[in-house]
């Protein structure tokens, strides 16, 4: 018999820590279920029969926000057999508010006091025993992050169910009100209390005449207190709490606590906004710019160049693989395979903190240690190796430790998954699993000694298809893993409420709140990221509809399309600030203008919320949920994009008659291929926007694998093209600034370089940047702000621009004659507003959890993209050329209708 | 005479004070209530966001940050 216990409590009471700390992390973490909020659920480790419940956090059961329904209905639906009340010591008065109302269900109760430590430091005590006299139910002093009081829990919660806990006294008028609804509709006394309160969701079963009835005990418990209902009863709530506080809480010492001294600087009015800015920066310097890229460098540079790309010619090829890199491709497949195992491993010996050292170790390796002097270098190498032997003979040798882990106490069997990240690993089963994976990769590595020498057609569609998409994917990943880690460390120490309050002011009015401007800071540099830090926002509709505006935001990989028009134009400065103008205008106007949707309208987001004090947040936590994103990262979005870049090699390469083109031998054979058919297919759908060539329609859906793709498409696309060769040698140079202006172009050049067609389209530019690494013109001060910053002074001073007149590939498109000047911008505009890249597709799918979402998403960003490129293109031909017919008619007739959905008030609901 | 009333976005920036009725309704109401800004709980106004919209208050011993319309339905005495 199974037994279900629920841990219910405020948000922020430290209920999942103590959560993950009961059922060893062995969670499914269930990320948002149906539409609204998580309720997680666990074993206790070592008693597989019961069941634990973690419910979402809430002040009070009354039935408004989501939390509050999940919570409710499950306490009064599924009834579990005992309530686990975690309470923050810290904050008694209300934490025991929620107490209140939870001990009126009926059910059996315990408290779990937490955070009595942090308690103590403020110079306060709270005596459990008179708490417990006074709630009629066990209490427990616990600390969820130092793991004490743990077991006295757990073996609380393993005794038969406690009585249930006795009932609060209220003021004699409210006592009188509860005992005759009681009697009149035969309810519970948590009913009669939700029935005076005037809950819908109860009364529906009542009668009218009874209605009537419970009308007049209500208007006679109002009369008598002079006050309504809902108030009374919060009220004497609050005041039957607060009489017993001073018998329970003992040694008030008051102090002005440590955080809200830090808040007086953080939320200052002049300092405050500052310093959020620097954290913003250094979160983007050490992401996008340092640590991040080098990864992301390495994993494009060395992974997926010499290594997989040399094993994979010496497997399916015709050319063996050197030794070296095939002991580095066994070497690292083993590390990312016995990863997780070591990681347990790790926990069952109680050294959580070495998975830094695992993470640290191959990056002072490959980056610090070459630049160091020669003795330096030996010793590091030295201490190094003795370290790893350290650990890795204590993970061979060392016993587990079987109490007061973290983790609990438990083991998976042998053949539990070895991917887990989560629970712990015996000796027996690291051993047996590090000796089997090591040979796995070592026999894997081996086979880039066969040389198959397979059809040369099945080498390009691996090679150019799958490796190159499957790298594009993870290129991105140690960006995200800097990036999730550092955001999750935001988020555990409670900043990011303190930014919500900062910023709510300038963000309510265009129709967001608070919490939506981290993720459009964060869509600045990759959207895929920035549609992740949607999660911290708790309103469903506030959430959604950052989602679905963050990737307006110009983000890295969109800068070559900018670089790329500029040129074609001739002003890139001007077309960077329309660009970046309208990006966020459509942040804004699609703020206010989703705001009054239906499904967007009404239901004020009220912003009264808890500030929570500042503490230090727990690695382990912190770890794992970063650890959980990216993974979620790698499955989710790595799946799409897999997918995506595979079906477009092959529709680049195959025409109708499933004949194979080897575009990346013969470049001009793609206006043969499946996509090229069907792109003029479409074509005639743009024409509106005055590009209905099948080459730029080809272009934007390439584009949509990731956008830096539209520039290398025209690279291949417009190649036949006829240009004086001197005016193309002497501009090639200069587009490589722009693509070396921001990091996150390297790392998106991953997909780039890899494809066959465009490499063979760019070789005299790859050469240049590899002969000229710091170009002066657009100084590469390797820091990405500064590089924004830069393209506004060389807006404000022209002269400098001059340089950066053209490029090789627009020069190419301009003799073409494809593109007006008009058509151009409408042209950048679809693309940089239209649905963002696959990766970023799959983010919005994965964080929507719902395919109507997304695919509405997707369909509004591509509308407004189409609307707004209409309107720019046909509105700038009546403005340029004088031309007027239906088509401007219908442009400007669009823009009055988008002016009148942003201004009209917003509807009631 | 509720006009007349003194609600708490009219506070001064440190003061303490008393709530005196929570108007509105509603769950921004309850919400209100739940978070213990009830009859007779002390206020105390703690500071103004940087752009001078939500207000941060300290009541029952936590901080809470609510927008100045949401003040303004918390009626308050000295």
């Amino acid at each position: 018999m199974k037994k279900g216990i629920a841990l219910a409590g405020n948000p922020n009471s430290g209920k999942t820590t103590l959560f993950n700390e009961l059922t060893g992390a062995n969670q499914y973490v269930g990320n948002w279920p149906g539409v609204t909020v998580d309720r997680k659920g666990g074993q206790l480790t070592e008693h597989e029969e019961i069941e634990i419940q973690d419910l979402p956090g809430v002040y009070s059961l009354s039935p408004y926000s989501p939390e509050e329904v999940v919570s409710r209905q499950y306490l009064l639906g599924e009834k579990p057999d005992l309530i686990v009340n975690v309470v923050d010591a810290t904050n008694l008065e209300r934490n025991l508010y929620l107490s209140s109302q939870l001990m009126e269900t009926g059910l059996p109760m315990v408290v779990a006091l937490n955070m009595c430590d942090l308690l103590a430091e403020r110079g306060m005590k709270i005596d459990t025993a008179a708490l417990s006299r006074q709630l009629g139910c066990p209490v427990v002093a616990v600390s969820a992050l130092k793991q004490t009081g743990l077991h006295e829990l757990i073996q609380l919660m393993l005794a038969p169910a406690p009585a249930a806990p006795k009932q609060l006294q209220y003021p004699a008028p409210v006592e009188h009100a509860i005992a005759q609804v009681v009697e009149e509709y035969s309810a519970t006394r948590f009913e009669a209390i939700k029935m005076l309160e005037g809950e819908e969701l109860l009364q529906k079963g009542v009668s009218k005449v009874k209605a009537h009835a419970l009308e007049d005990i209500r208007m006679e418990l109002e009369a008598s207190m002079d006050d309504d209902v809902a108030s009374i009863i919060a009220g004497s709530r609050y005041d039957a709490i607060c009489s017993f506080i001073p018998e329970v809480l003992v040694q008030q010492g008051r102090k002005e606590h440590f955080s809200q001294r830090v808040d007086a600087v953080l939320t200052h009015r002049i300092a405050g906004p500052i310093i959020f800015v620097g954290i913003m920066y250094a979160i983007y310097y050490l992401s996008i710019n340092t640590v991040g890229v080098w990864g992301t460098d390495w994993a494009n540079d060395v992974l997926f160049g010499p290594v997989v790309g040399g094993w994979l010619a010496g497997f399916i090829g015709t050319e063996a693989a050197g030794v070296e890199a095939l002991t580095m491709f066994s070497s690292i497949l083993a590390m990312i395979l016995i990863f997780p195992v070591m990681l347990r491993r790790l926990h069952d010996l109680n050294m959580n903190g070495a998975w830094l050292y695992l993470m640290v170790a191959p990056f002072l390796l490959e980056y610090v240690c070459p630049h160091l002097p020669g003795v330096l270098h030996t010793s590091i190498l030295c201490l190094l190796g003795l370290a790893n032997a350290a650990l890795l003979g204590l993970c061979f040798f060392k016993r587990g430790v079987k109490q007061g882990n973290v983790y609990g106490s438990r083991t998976h069997g042998f053949c539990k998954a070895p991917m887990k990240l989560t629970g712990r690993a015996s000796r027996t089963e690291f051993i047996s699993w590090f000796i089997l994976l090591s040979l796995i990769a070592f026999g894997a590595g081996m086979l880039g000694r066969c040389t198959l020498a397979c059809s040369p057609q099945l080498q390009a569609i691996i090679a150019d298809g799958i490796v190159a998409g499957v790298g594009a994917v993870l290129g991105f990943l140690p960006q995200m893993a800097v990036l999730f880690l550092l955001m999750s460390f935001l988020e555990d120490c409670g900043y990011m409420a303190r930014v919500a309050f900062m910023l709510d002011r300038i963000f309510r009015a265009i129709g967001l709140s608070g919490k939506s401007v981290i993720p459009l800071m964060v869509s600045m540099g990759c959207g895929v990221p920035g549609v992740m830090a949607t999660r911290t926002i708790e309103n469903e509709k506030d959430r959604r509809m950052t989602i679905m505006l963050t990737t307006f935001v110009p983000c890295g990989a969109k800068l070559p399309i900018l670089a790329l028009i500029g040129a074609m134009i001739g002003q890139s400065a001007t077309v960077a600030t329309i660009a970046y103008f309208t990006g966020f205008g459509s942040v804004i106007l699609g703020g206010m203008m989703l705001r009054k949707m239906h499904m967007f309208a009404g239901g004020y987001n009220p912003f009264v919320m808890e500030m929570p004090t500042y503490h230090m947040p727990q690695g382990t936590n912190i770890n794992l949920r970063a650890m959980e994103r990216c993974k979620a990262f790698v499955q989710k979005a790595g799946t799409v994009i897999f997918l995506a870049s595979a079906l477009i090699w092959t529709l680049s390469n195959y025409n109708w008659k499933f004949e194979y083109l080897n575009t990346a031998e013969n470049n001009a054979a793609v206006k043969h291929s499946m996509l090229a058919e069907t792109g003029r297919l479409f074509a005639p759908l743009f024409s509106p926007l005055g590009w209905g060539d099948w080459k730029p329609a080809v272009a934007t859906v390439t584009g949509l694998v990731a956008k830096e793709n539209v520039v290398g498409t025209f690279g291949v696309l417009y190649a036949g093209s006829d240009i004086p060769e001197a005016e193309a040698d002497d501009t090639l140079p200069r587009s490589s600034d722009w693509l070396k202006a921001n990091a996150l172009n390297a790392l998106t050049m991953g997909i780039w370089q890899t494809d066959a067609a465009t490499r063979a389209a760019r070789p005299a530019e790859q050469q240049q940047e590899a002969e000229d690494p710091a170009p002066a013109d657009i100084p590469s001060s390797g820091s990405w702000l500064l590089d924004r910053i830069n393209m506004v002074v060389a807006y404000l001073f022209p002269e400098a621009e001059q340089t950066d007149e053209t490029s090789g590939v627009a020069s190419q498109v301009r003799a073409a004659g494809a593109f007006s000047t008009l058509s151009a911008l409408s042209f950048m505009l679809f693309n940089l507003l239209c649905a963002p890249c696959f990766a970023a597709c799959g983010a919005i799918r994965r964080e929507m959890n719902s395919p109507l979402w997304t695919w509405f998403a997707i369909g509004y960003m591509t509308l407004w993209a189409y609307a707004i490129s209409f309107i720019t293109y046909q509105l700038g031909l009546y403005c340029t050329a004088g031309t007027l017919g239906t088509a401007q008619i219908v442009a400007a007739l669009l823009s009055v209708l988008i002016i009148v959905q942003v201004l009209r008030p917003t509807p009631n609901k | 005479m509720e006009t007349h009333s003194l609600r708490l976005n009219q506070v001064k920036i440190g003061t303490k004070v008393r709530v005196v009725r929570v108007h509105g309704a509603g769950a921004l109401r309850q919400r209100i209530l739940d978070m213990g800004v009830t009859k007779n709980a002390e206020i105390t106004v703690r500071k103004m966001a940087p752009f001078g919209d939500p207000l941060e208050v300290t009541v029952r011993g936590f901080q809470l940050s609510l927008r100045k319309a949401e003040a303004a339905s918390i009626e308050v005495a000295r």
